[in-house]
């Protein structure tokens, strides 16, 4: 038992100093430790829902969370080709260990299935009618970018991602 | 049964988060059911990209019914296993096994569609292995280790906000709210919450300070690997970080409370106390065992054992061979001392090694005691494992009071004894030395602790020779010839004199030298010497370390003991030490083996209990008239044995039980007085 509560906490430890990838349960817990600079502009995705702009604070924290977290998830799952880059590394990786076949093997369960831009909108549209408890008629997703100043925001620009 | 208990409140505990937690993802619609992906993120976690490469998020999101059983099995699997646990009253280790496993894939497939956030569900899959088991041994060890976890939470955040330097920029918070709090900013500036955030984005100062305090909170919680005397207010200030960061940062970091039983319970505490009070646990668990540490001062070790085996159960010694070898002369360590087990260390064993072995025996056999007879190396790492162990009484034999108050900041070492030693100070409470007059210093130094004054070993009148009145008359200069410690150039100054002016018809006199003069200053001296020697004077010298049955026999033959002491000397750190005041030397130990009396500076404080046989000196011709005497008046010379000899009566071992049992922390009946090891003297029956 001690022996494995030792091994625990050194693995543990040499995947917390050598910054690796995380491989739960061996996790990092920095909780806000690197060293941030301010950005020239706010980015947030801005909802309305059959023309009524949503605001967090209608919201649970969780709830807004997730309502979030898919648009960001879902943007960065387009903007990197659907994880192609990781693949990528994942790929070379086995190469390198001379298991590049089993690469091909597990290529298709790691790639998501194609047709999500379509797909998404309207599963964006379902989870929101739940969480609102009616149905949705229409959908605008915006990202718009905020200049924060001691006077408030200001409006930079705006672009629509999900209209339906 | 307090691990009955312990084992109920972690399930009461552990399951009413659990599910307090996967209501919340019911409530907030994040249960797989309710959120029926339709694609799976990298989120750059090497286990969660081999369960993406099993295939299983993608076959999930292509047959949507296994969200719905992901999610019953969520809240139906524990059911088996409480039952299992109310009916039995125990746990089944393949129903453990399952539910370990189902959580962690659920934790991570969560992860994978919605983006959770594992870290505060890293503990729900750690303590959910405390359902494995049946073993109250593995049953705390898990304990010990999710108590561990959860401290390792807090204090690795601190330490990272210093070692990426952010807690060094000024503007940190400042910036990490307006990062956190961007999108109420921008829709709902005229809310209060938005007030506050904003003036604390354009205050980084004020903000700074409250990133300040959240990364002492963390830090804070480095001193439970240490000890677990403040887990409740650690567990305090979880609960005041948690509270923090929802209303700072807007975070519900709630579910990462779980960790608090671990610092809620204090099953080892409990044990020992129990145990030391002979509880309900059996004749085993009432013993009291002392665990002795030595390694270089073995001469000070029998009175000690002596006294160990009259009022302890089991005494264990872990001490270097070559101090095992020459623990006591001519006997047999084992027959002499038939209740105690030694650890003998080879001598080039390295000290870390030998200490955390000692540490690994001490905990492993639940010692009551364990008595430092030395403590010269590691003191930092000394400190913190007997934090590790703050239910066991620790006693320590201080050879050095001055060194032990003061602070150096000349190598890395230094820096480390420096920092040990007020840890030491706090944890040790209570002292052994070898003379009253150090007990009394000490006291003056540090007067909360208890000190006491036991010799190094008892007089036993069978084990010293009686002397013929056969010539030689034998002269031993015990100790190696240092010249930092004693001054050998007195005594030849002194012979030298002496044998120019010796009349013919003086008895013959030898000296011996006891102790390595292997080195280039006892080199000098021993040619010096030599050079006197005649028919009148002859000089024995040795090289290396002197074995103690040798050592123990030439003290035995000597007419007069003679320690040139040189009264102020430095310490092994350089810091002013003065014999018989703030260190002791070997002479204290060495009388106890001979009945001669011996030849001291006059400024060293003299021991009461030694009076009879120290003759002080301030020149040599003060007293080169009783020196002339002692060698040439057999009677005189006996009459002075014989009143050492009754002086000694007193250093038996029942005569110092009384301060023994002092320095254990023990009543007159060998029972714990029910002190708390832990706590200040002070507060203890005086």
């Amino acid at each position: 038992m001690r022996r494995l509560l030792i091994g625990f906490f050194v693995i543990q430890l040499l995947i917390d100093l050598s910054h690796s990838l995380p491989l739960f349960p061996f996790i990092h817990y920095a909780m806000y430790s690197e060293r941030v600079a301010r950005p020239d502009s706010l980015a947030v995705f801005e909802i309305v829902a059959d023309g009524v702009p949503l605001r967090s604070a209608d919201f649970r924290i969780y709830e807004w969370d997730v309502l979030q977290n898919a648009l960001v998830a879902y943007e960065k799952q387009v903007n990197t080709t659907d994880f192609a880059f990781d693949r990528e590394k994942m790929s070379e990786g086995l190469q390198r260990v001379g298991a590049g076949a089993l690469y091909k093997t597990l290529e298709i369960n790691l790639t998501n299935a194609e047709g999500l831009a379509s797909r998404f909108p309207l599963w964006y549209k379902t989870y929101l009618s739940g969480l609102l408890g009616h149905s949705i008629k229409t959908l605008e997703v915006d990202k718009a970018w905020y200049r924060y100043g001691s006077g408030g925001v200001r409006l930079l620009r705006k672009e629509t991602r999900i209209k339906t | 049964m307090n691990y009955s208990r312990d084992k109920n409140t972690l399930l009461t505990v552990y399951f009413l988060f659990y599910y307090g937690v996967f209501l919340s993802f019911f409530f907030n619609h994040r249960l797989l059911s309710q959120y029926q992906p339709v694609f799976f993120n990298y989120n750059r976690d090497l286990t969660e990209l081999s369960l993406i490469a099993t295939g299983l998020p993608r076959y999930m999101i292509g047959h949507p019914w296994t969200f719905w059983a992901a999610d019953a099995l969520l809240y139906l699997l524990p059911l088996p296993l409480l039952v299992r646990y109310i009916r039995k009253g125990a746990f089944s280790m393949s129903l453990g096994i399952v539910f370990s496993l189902f959580l962690a894939i659920y934790l991570l497939l969560a992860n994978i569609f919605w983006q959770c956030h594992l870290e505060p569900f890293i503990l729900y899959f750690l303590l959910s292995f405390l359902f494995l088991t049946n073993r109250e041994d593995r049953f705390y060890g898990l304990l010990r280790g999710a108590r561990l976890y959860f401290l390792y939470i807090f204090f690795s955040a601190a330490a990272w906000k210093i070692a990426r330097t952010a807690i060094f920029n000024g503007q940190e918070m400042s910036d990490l709210l307006l990062m956190q709090h961007s999108e109420l900013l921008i829709r709902d500036p005229g809310s209060f919450a938005a007030r506050v955030y904003a003036w604390l984005i354009d205050h980084p100062v004020v903000s700074w300070w409250l990133y300040f305090g959240a990364l002492t909170v963390e830090a804070s919680f480095i001193i439970g690997l240490f000890t677990r005397r403040y887990d409740r207010i650690l567990l305090a200030l979880a609960v005041l970080f948690v509270g923090a960061d929802l209303l700072v940062m807007r975070l519900p970091y709630w579910t990462v409370l779980l960790g608090g039983v671990t610092l809620w319970l204090r099953p080892v505490g409990k044990r020992s106390r129990e145990q030391r009070a002979g509880g309900q646990r059996g004749k085993k668990s009432a013993e009291k065992k002392i665990l002795l540490y030595e390694t270089t001062h073995h001469e000070n070790l029998p009175a000690l054992l002596d006294l160990s085996e009259a009022h302890f159960d089991k005494v264990t010694v872990f001490l270097k061979e070559l101090s095992y070898r020459n623990i006591c002369g001519r006997e047999d360590p084992v027959k002499r001392w038939s209740k105690t087990v030694f650890h003998p260390i080879p001598d080039d064993y390295p000290n870390r090694r030998f200490l955390l072995k000692v540490f690994s025996f001490l905990k492993k056999n639940e010692h009551s005691h364990f008595h430092l007879a030395t403590l010269d190396n590691n003191l930092l790492l000394f400190s913190l494992m007997l934090y590790r162990i703050p239910l066991v009484h620790v006693s320590l034999t201080l050879h050095e009071i001055n060194e032990y108050f003061a602070g150096h900041a000349k190598s890395f070492r230094d820096l480390t004894e420096s920092i040990a030693k007020p840890l030491l100070r706090r944890r040790i409470r209570h002292y052994h030395f070898f003379l009253p007059a150090m007990v009394e210093h000490f006291q003056q130094k540090m007067p909360g602790a208890r000190a006491v004054f036991i010799p190094s070993r008892f007089y036993r009148q069978d084990r010293v020779p009686e002397r013929t009145e056969a010539s030689p008359f034998v002269i031993v200069i015990p100790g190696s010839v240092d010249p930092g410690r004693r001054d050998y150039e007195a005594v030849a100054g002194f012979f030298s004199h002496y044998c120019s002016h010796a009349a013919p018809s003086s008895p013959v006199i030898e000296l011996v030298i006891l102790g390595n003069s292997d080195t280039p200053y006892g080199a000098g001296i021993r040619s010096r010497l030599q050079q006197l020697g005649s028919a009148s004077f002859r000089v024995s010298f040795y090289t290396g370390y002197v074995p103690e049955t040798l050592y123990e026999q030439r003290l035995g033959e000597a007419d007069l003991v003679w320690s040139p002491l040189k009264v102020y000397k430095k310490s092994i750190r350089h810091s002013p030490e003065t014999y018989g005041l703030s260190t002791a030397s070997g002479l204290t130990a060495d009388l106890l083996l001979t009945s001669a009396p011996a030849l001291v500076p006059s400024d060293l404080i003299i021991p009461e209990p030694f009076r009879a046989a120290l003759i002080p000196y301030r020149s040599m011709e003060e007293w080169q008239d009783r020196f002339v005497r002692l060698i040439s008046d057999p009677d005189y010379r006996l009459a002075v044995r014989e009143k050492i000899r009754a002086s000694y009566g007193l250093f038996t071992k029942e005569h110092f039980a009384p301060s023994f049992l002092a320095l254990m922390g023990l009543d007159e009946k060998g029972k714990e007085g029910g002190i708390d090891p832990g706590k200040p003297v002070s507060d203890e029956r005086q």
